[in-house]
């Protein structure tokens, strides 16, 4: 189904995220919508009982999304703002848990059902107004999923066997937790001033083309009923704030950087001095990063930073060991058959943990109490001392594993499927930072190599893990220094890190003792969602880089316009 | 995809400035246009390349409220403030530029050009985008320029056209008169609006919007062209929707398009609309389905008159250029031209019949008007069709075939009508057309003949369920799909109507329009929301009302 899904993580430039607040429930009042919700979903259960084919589960979702944000560029405001809106998803299934209408469609066209359907509720508690929605969606989808369930029997019949035999969907125990709301505590007028002063020192100079900070706060705020008798409310905060900037060098490649700071409370974000801090070293790495010598393509011992290594994890482990895609027959189903088989050195642990909200005294992103399925979170140890333990799993069985582990995710609008939450990745009796580049040197001296490369901000990655295109990943990075014998280090650009997964997952040698956290967002086939992996530097004895994608437009023909004495500036 | 409300603060904060200061900021932003414009025109230049001939720059700030409900219940609403430029680079010379040219690279590398300019004045940073965004647009240019020089050398061009019809400098700059709503007033209507569906159990979905929003918009160029344009719109919309006993699906709308929120219409009577709209979707529930054809006479009235001038010949009207292409997209772009082209001078309606377009009508009722279009060319009246004659099309400064003159009507990113005002000679009073009508009917010997009193619009589509099927026109035509009607009636000889559910066109030719039998004496103006791919903005046509007109259909032929 997914064959040309290319699967993404970016740092948070953009869209919303969310997080856990709330660690215990007590007493918290339930909302009068998730009220509303129950009774219309017994009300809908009990009529569409009577009809010849009725719904043997049902499930409602409503989300709740309050954000302000503000943005600036080179000093100047650019815009400022605050949205709500709530969304409706409904999970209506006919047939049976083993067989039912929502059983992707082997060789079928893939765009006949959509993943995505934009359901906009209400903003106001109007009980009646809210019941009037889910009756009509509930109506609706109701008749979709008849059509849709002929089609996969009809599909059933025409297809050879499945290869995996677990059924459709699980049984699980219901799942009950009301949280109390919470409010955005954010003053955007501070904030505009805030931005403006931040991104000001780029205004200094010419070479900048982009430079621009965002500020959000935002609750999400989720109500979850369904036939099992599941009732649940949390509400999820973030605050972000977000600095990035781009030059262009003189052979016209682009050249950005970001800073990113993420936070469940106001009380997490930066001060000004040392976002200050952030800002100048920003300028002096763009700086240099113009001036910075090419690397030609390359293969040869790297180290992954932290970041760096946790957006590697991310993308060729986390990826593949998502459970529908053991399943599904077009995936390329790189993890399946190892099972209980060593992937890793044996120091080496991995898993994942939503229910952490911190790690190393950097908040995780990734992090929830239930998942979009009303499944209670818990941590998943996928790796464990380098051998492969489990899957994540969200309420779609597969062999041997029946039931759910809590990360059936989505965004609002799309069907959940398995998806990451925060990727730990543990060393056992980790190296410090200096044995490991001391590791790095004697890999380059034992190979011949000329140099090694560090890899230290990055941008995000992909991964491809169909069987139809390549099966392979990419992490884009940001700054790489080339680090040559002597253990001298020279900033470098443009190069991409890529590879096929098992073969660099077998040349990971050793960890250091310097826990990272990149906060980001991963985009697939059920929306984006946030997603957090924590992993110490790693030293990695064969990696590949390849030529970064460039504009081939020149930088700009006339100088900046803010030279002009009129303006009062002078040009650097 | 996603469903957010927007609420702009700094729209609020500029607001609270003082006119003079409004003033200040205004020629600070004309002052930064032409400051990069001068530096535009007179530095910019590529090694052993053209410079820019021609440059214009163009800024929309634009402050936009709206708010939607659904049966009593709030929506997510929205606030925007924004202020967007674009930039228009022209290398080359009149006479052959780099536009009018389609290849492979201007798909992939996009249309774009837009940039987002800071709210607050701040003279520098606006500078900065404007150089930034020249920069780019130029280099594109240079790029098209080569690309559609090197297309042509393997072709001969069938005609002969200038890229850039000259133009006389125009100077134009409105007085502000910013008359926005508050939110709240917005809200409030929606809520009340869509709060009657609640007593109507036979609307399964209904939504109620409304929005207000004002508009700046700065031009400048290097011919001298400049002005500063007041770009006013406030609308509501009803759509509501409900299904037969078989499954049908009826849908219905209510829009009002006007340039001021003061001018909607009061709470009461738009009340009353609603009302009157969820009466008329339950009796097209009862009303009979016909599935077999008709062939014959059709009396279009009021806003069915209107819409379906509005659907089929309004696009007629556009003189639209189709661009050069490299060869091998030739065959794609080939199509699309528009037939009327070749038929300046011939006859498109029948002799009683003229049409014209006329943007310096303004005011309540005519919320196509303007003073000057999209490229500094002042308004002016066009006639269109004169006794049935087609005089010319409305275009752009973009020359196209005989027409080598803007017509003042470059509105976003082509030509686009105003106020279409249709005009009769001789028309029948409401009793007259009847008549006709009844006559039309003896002559084909027909059992009855139908009235059309409401289309549907494009808009507002909804999927349809299976009613009659009308067919003009014979297969070799032209034709336009035209909405399915939402009220529409069978009318027996003794002058008895009956009420369809609903009525669908098969399909409608040009030539229709000449088979036209009779007009009525009375007209209706009807507001419409024009929008090719690349523009959506109001215009207004005038056309009859009361009655309508009566169209034979001689020719008709099967489907």
């Amino acid at each position: 189904m997914y064959e040309y899904q290319t699967l993404r993580l970016l740092a948070h430039a953009g869209g919303t995220a969310c997080l856990v607040v709330g660690l215990v429930a007590n007493a918290a009042d339930e909302h009068s919508v998730l009220t509303a919700m129950k009774t219309e979903l017994d009300r809908s259960m009990k009529i569409l009982g009577e009809q010849p084919v009725p719904p043997y589960f049902l499930s409602y979702e409503i989300t709740e999304r309050k954000t302000v944000s503000a943005g600036a560029s080179f000093g100047a405001l650019t815009g400022s703002g605050e949205s709500r809106g709530r969304m409706l998803d409904i999970d209506l299934r006919v047939g049976d848990y083993a067989l039912d209408n929502t059983r992707p469609l082997r060789e079928q066209n893939r765009f006949s059902f959509s993943n995505f359907s934009l359901s906009q509720a209400p903003v106001e508690d109007d009980v009646d107004a809210i019941r009037a929605l889910l009756w009509s969606e509930t109506d609706k989808r109701y008749k979709q999923a008849l059509e849709e369930l002929t089609a996969v029997e009809t599909n059933v019949q025409v297809k050879v066997e499945a290869e995996d035999k677990a059924g459709d969907f699980s049984r699980e125990e219901p799942s009950k937790g009301v949280e109390t709301e919470r409010p955005i505590e954010a003053d955007l007028a501070t904030w505009e001033q805030k931005l403006e002063r931040y991104t000001e020192p780029f205004a200094r100079y010419g070479e900048f083309h982009d430079a621009r900070a965002t500020f959000s706060a935002g609750t999400e705020t989720r109500w979850f009923v369904n036939s099992d008798g599941s009732a649940i409310q949390t509400t999820e905060t973030l605050y972000r704030l977000f600095v990035s900037a781009s030059t262009k060098a003189d052979d016209g490649m682009v050249l950005p950087l970001y800073q990113s700071y993420t936070a469940l409370t106001p009380q997490g974000m930066p001060d000004d001095e040392t976002v200050a801090r952030d800002v100048a070293k920003m300028i002096d790495t763009l700086r240099a990063l113009r001036e910075a010598p090419l690397v030609e393509p390359y293969t040869g011992p790297a180290i992954l930073a932290g970041e760096a290594s946790g957006v590697f994890f991310h993308e060729i482990l986390g990826h593949r060991l998502e459970g529908h895609r053991q399943k599904l027959e077009d995936e390329g189903q790189t993890f399946k058959k190892l099972l209980n088989e060593r992937v890793l050195p044996e120091n080496f642990s991995v898993h994942f943990d939503p229910t952490m909200t911190q790690h190393g005294g950097t908040d995780l992103v990734g992090t929830y109490r239930f998942d979009n399925q009303g499944i209670k979170a818990r941590r998943v140890t996928v790796i464990d001392k380098g051998i492969l333990k489990a899957f994540l799993l969200s309420r779609r069985p597969i062999d041997g594993f029946p039931n759910s582990n809590g990360h059936g995710r989505k965004q609002a609008g799309y069907h959940p499927v398995a998806r990451q939450s925060n990727l730990i990745v543990e060393v056992a009796n980790p190296l410090t930072t200096e044995e490991l580049k001391a590791e790095l040197l004697a890999a380059i001296e034992a190979e011949g190599k000329p140099f090694g490369l560090r890899f230290e901000a990055i941008q995000g990655g992909f991964t491809t893990t169909g069987r139809f295109m390549p099966n392979s990943f990419n992490v884009t990075p940001l700054v790489v220094y080339r680090v040559y014998p002597d253990g001298r280090e020279e900033l470098v650009r443009g190069v991409d890190l890529i590879g096929t997964p098992l073969t660099t997952f077998s040349r990971v040698a050793a960890g250091d003792d310097q826990i990272a956290v990149f906060n980001g967002t991963c985009g697939a086939e059920s929306g984006g969602v946030p997603v957090s992996a924590a992993s110490p530097s790693i030293l990695v004895s064969q990696i590949e880089v390849q030529k970064k994608e460039k504009s081939q437009d020149r930088p700009p023909l006339l100088p900046a316009p803010i030279g002009d004495d009129r303006l009062g500036f002078t040009f650097h | 995809m996603k469903n957010t409300t927007l609420r702009t603060r700094c729209g609020a904060l500029v607001l609270g400035l003082l006119a003079t200061s409004i003033q200040a900021d205004e020629d600070a932003l004309m002052q930064a246009l032409r400051d990069e414009l001068a530096r535009s025109v007179g530095e910019l230049q590529m090694e052993e390349m053209d410079k820019p001939y021609f440059v214009a720059y163009t800024v929309r700030d634009m402050e936009r409220y709206g708010a939607a409900a659904s049966f009593g219940a709030l929506l997510p609403s929205w606030e925007t403030r924004s202020r967007r430029l674009s930039v228009e680079v022209r290398v080359g010379d009149a006479s052959f530029d780099n536009t009018n040219f389609r290849s492979m690279s201007s798909f992939s590398s996009g249309f774009g050009g837009g940039r987002v300019l800071p709210l607050k004045d701040n003279t520098v940073e606006i500078r900065r985008q404007i150089w930034l965004a020249t920069d780019a647009a130029y280099k594109e240019a240079l790029q098209q320029l080569a690309n559609k020089r090197a297309a042509l050398q393997n072709e001969t061009r069938t005609e002969d056209l200038a890229d850039l019809a000259p133009q006389e400098p125009f100077t134009y700059t409105a007085e502000p008169s910013r008359n926005l709503p508050n939110l709240g007033d917005i809200e409030g209507l929606v809520r009340d609006l869509s709060g009657l569906f609640r007593e109507m159990p036979q609307i399964a979905d209904s939504q109620v919007s409304a929005a207000a929003s004002y508009q700046r918009t700065y031009y400048v160029n290097n011919e001298g062209s400049s002005f500063i344009r007041n770009d006013p719109s406030a609308s509501v919309v009803v759509r509501a929707q409900g299904q037969a006993e078989d499954g049908t699906i009826l849908n219905d709308f209510l829009t009002e398009n006007r340039l001021e929120w003061d001018e909607i219409s009061d709470p009461d009577e738009l009340a009353g609309a609603v009302k009157d709209m969820g009466k008329a979707i339950a009796e097209r529930m009862g009303a009979p389905k016909l599935p077999d054809r008709y062939i014959g006479p059709v009396l279009f009235e009021g806003q069915a008159a209107a819409e379906l001038f509005a659907q089929v010949l309004a696009h007629r009207f556009i003189g639209l250029r189709m661009p050069d292409t490299e060869s091998q997209f030739s065959s794609f772009m080939g199509q699309g031209q528009n037939p009327f082209l070749d038929k300046l001078g011939g006859r498109v309606l029948p002799r009683f019949l003229s049409v014209k377009d006329d943007p310096t009508l303004t005011g309540e009722d005519f919320v196509g008007g303007y003073a000057v279009d999209d490229e500094g060319v002042p308004a002016s009246a066009t006639t269109l069709v004169e006794n049935g004659i087609l005089k010319t099309l409305l275009t752009s400064r973009n020359p196209v075939g005989d027409i080598e003159q803007s017509t003042g009507n470059r509105r976003g990113g082509g030509p686009a009508p105003s106020n279409l005002i249709v005009t009769a000679r001789r028309g029948m009073t409401r009793d007259e057309l009847a008549d006709e009508l009844k006559l039309l009917m003896d002559e084909r010997e027909a059992e009855y003949g139908i009235v059309v009193r409401r289309l549907g619009s494009p808009l507002f589509r909804a999927t349809t369920g299976s009613g009659i099927s009308i067919s003009f026109g014979g297969p070799q035509q032209q034709q336009s799909s035209v909405e399915p009607a939402l009220l529409a009636y069978k009318v027996y000889p003794d002058g008895r109507e009956e009420l369809l559910r609903t009525a669908e066109f098969a399909g409608i030719a040009d030539a229709v329009f000449k088979e036209i039998v009779a007009v009525s004496d009375s007209t209706t103006n009807h507001t419409f929301l024009y929008s090719p791919m690349s523009f959506s903005g109001l215009a207004t046509i005038i056309s009859f009302g009361g009655a309508g007109f009566a169209s034979s259909l001689g020719q008709a032929v099967t489907v």
